[in-house]
């Protein structure tokens, strides 16, 4: 549905011969009814790629094709394919209302879309109450419910998303999740830009995580997850007093506390098979092994292992 | 095509509507500065016998800069307000090319501005003790090819709003330079080349000399739609270069 090959996108730095890279040749595909999470820390080049996937940045090298059509040759044909929600809330005209910001919006696509079709949108997403309120009235939640609003009448395959939940109270969030499940359920192509790993968790199929402008990991969720919950220990032993700290530390644990002889440490193993070699350590330092614990793994985890290096 | 124009064209009489303080002391201000013009002419001219003629004139010259400058300024101003509010990107993520949606805003601020800026004018004439009597074909045939030199300015001064974002200082340059092009009579081709120069000057034989749609001389109608075909295409060009230059950069959206 969409293919990113080989983006490169720098800019000049101020006052300065310098370049920097936003975006360092990256690729990925995203499939048909998919949703797709890019994650990645501030200034990892999210919204570079966004911005690039919709026509408003022209890349320095690369190829961006939405539906077999390419970007950067036949804009009009790959636009027709897409529908975006910028970051912050200022996506939609606040003058007017939203019924006004829908008719307006299709109509410059050259899309008629009548009143009571708007209505409808609008009551799927439960502000039909508003449709009349100019959007300045409305709050931060109900604009982006407003401007996905806009997005479902023009009635694109692909709906790119960039920062959705930024700056929504947990209800609103909440209810984001189930609205952007239930666009994919409807067949919809999604491309969701984020920092909120709870959105990740709860609608992503895949995910790509940026950082310093390339892409660092780009799995299946669930994958992604199990690899890291099939890493992630957490040990408990009795210390003995007999010096086995130095010889602990050296199995780089990612935490480590000591709590009178009781030492409780995690490990991140690359494999299952290594829990034993541990075990088998533990034993010829003559620990008591109070638990070994699996740890759960959220996202918030996982994208800190992978951006922290 | 003709869906965006129409969309394009209910959004530009919503905006009016709502923005109705802006859009109501606008024609106040024009309205008060008319007055301040044609007593200041009045106080110098005394009763010289071709004060009415003068003053006829300045009305036409008014109005035609009035157009002027509100076409033009209602692209750039345009641009500027939407990277202000973040709606630009917005408008250029449509598959239909955004010079396209500028033209149809045009239309829109024209036929806007002559519903109302016509009225005015006679208003504005009425109680001045004025009578306008003119061909109204004329008039806005002139007002037409006129305008399309601020369309050309206007795309100019649009394009670099969008790489430079802060052009207040410029627009009001041009706004005060555009004066002399609407008021002064050119004297040779290349001073009717400039931009509404040439259908200021035709609009004051119609205010003056009560001309006609068909009794100016062709090569008048040629210099008229010559200048205008010059700006537009020159501003179509610099737009997109500007366009391509803020894509390029990444400000688009900024501000």
């Amino acid at each position: 549905m969409i293919r990113v090959s080989n983006l490169v996108k720098t800019y000049k730095k101020r006052r300065s011969k310098k370049r920097i890279t936003a975006v360092d040749n990256i690729s990925f595909e995203i499939r048909e009814r998919e949703i797709f999470a890019l994650l990645g820390p501030n200034g990892a080049g999210k919204t570079t790629t966004i911005k690039s996937i919709c026509g408003l940045i022209v890349p320095d090298k690369g190829e961006i094709e939405i539906k077999g059509h390419s970007v950067l040759k036949e804009r009009s044909r790959a636009l027709r394919n897409i529908s975006v929600v910028l970051e912050g809330s200022r996506n939609l005209y606040w003058r007017m209302t939203p019924v006004e910001n829908i008719m307006y919006f299709c109509g410059i696509r050259g899309k008629t879309v009548k009143k009571s079709a708007a209505l409808e949108i609008l009551r799927e997403l439960g502000i039909e109450d508003k449709a009349n309120q100019v959007v300045h009235s409305l709050s931060r939640g109900m604009q982006q419910k407003a401007a996905i609003a806009v997005c479902l009448a023009a009635e694109t395959d692909v709906l790119l998303l960039d920062e959705p939940t930024l700056g929504l109270d947990v209800n609103s969030s909440v209810e984001f999740r189930r609205i952007i499940k239930e666009l994919s359920n409807r067949g919809k192509t999604i491309l969701l830009s984020t920092h909120d790993m709870n959105l990740v968790e709860a609608v992503a199929d895949r995910v790509a995580i940026m950082n310093k402008a390339k892409i660092v990991v780009c799995e299946e969720k669930e994958r992604l997850v199990n690899l890291f919950t099939a890493r992630g220990y957490k040990f408990r032993v009795k210390s003995n007093g007999n010096g086995e700290t130095e010889k602990l530390k050296s199995l780089n644990p990612t935490s480590w506390k000591k709590d009178g002889d009781v030492i409780e440490f995690h490990l991140n193993l690359a494999s299952s098979g290594n829990l034993y070699q541990v075990i088998e350590t533990l034993k010829g330092l003559r620990l008591e092994i109070d638990t070994i614990e699996r740890e759960m793994v959220n996202f918030e985890k996982i994208f800190i292992e992978y951006t922290s290096s | 095509m003709l869906r965006a124009f129409v969309a394009n064209f209910q959004k530009g009489i919503i905006e009016f509507k709502r923005y109705y303080f802006n859009s109501i002391s606008g024609f106040a201000t024009v309205l008060i500065f008319f007055y301040l013009i044609f007593f200041g002419v009045k106080s110098v001219s005394g009763s010289s016998p071709t004060f009415g003629q003068t003053i006829d004139g300045i009305i036409v010259g008014y109005f035609m800069w009035l157009m002027f400058i509100f076409s033009f300024q209602g692209i750039a101003w345009g641009i500027i307000e939407e990277a202000q509010r973040g709606t630009l990107e917005q408008v250029f993520v449509s598959p239909i090319p955004f010079e396209y949606q500028m033209f149809c805003r045009i239309i829109t601020d024209f036929v806007i501005n002559v519903l109302l800026a016509i009225p005015l004018m006679y208003f504005a004439a009425f109680t001045t003790g004025r009578h306008l009597n003119f061909d109204l074909i004329t008039l806005l045939y002139l007002l037409i090819g006129g305008t399309m030199c601020a369309l050309g300015i206007g795309m100019i001064m649009g394009g670099i709003a969008l790489v430079f974002k802060r052009i207040s200082s410029f627009i009001q340059i041009v706004t005060f330079g555009s004066l002399a092009f609407t008021m002064a009579d050119p004297g040779n081709i290349f001073q009717k080349l400039l931009p509404m120069a040439q259908a200021s000057h035709l609009m004051r034989d119609l205010a003056i000399n009560g001309m006609r749609i068909t009794q100016f001389p062709l090569s008048e109608h040629a210099v008229l739609w010559g200048a205008a075909s010059m700006y537009v295409l020159t501003g179509i060009l610099v737009f997109r270069i500007f366009e391509k230059r803020a894509m390029l950069t990444g400000t688009l959206g900024q501000y």
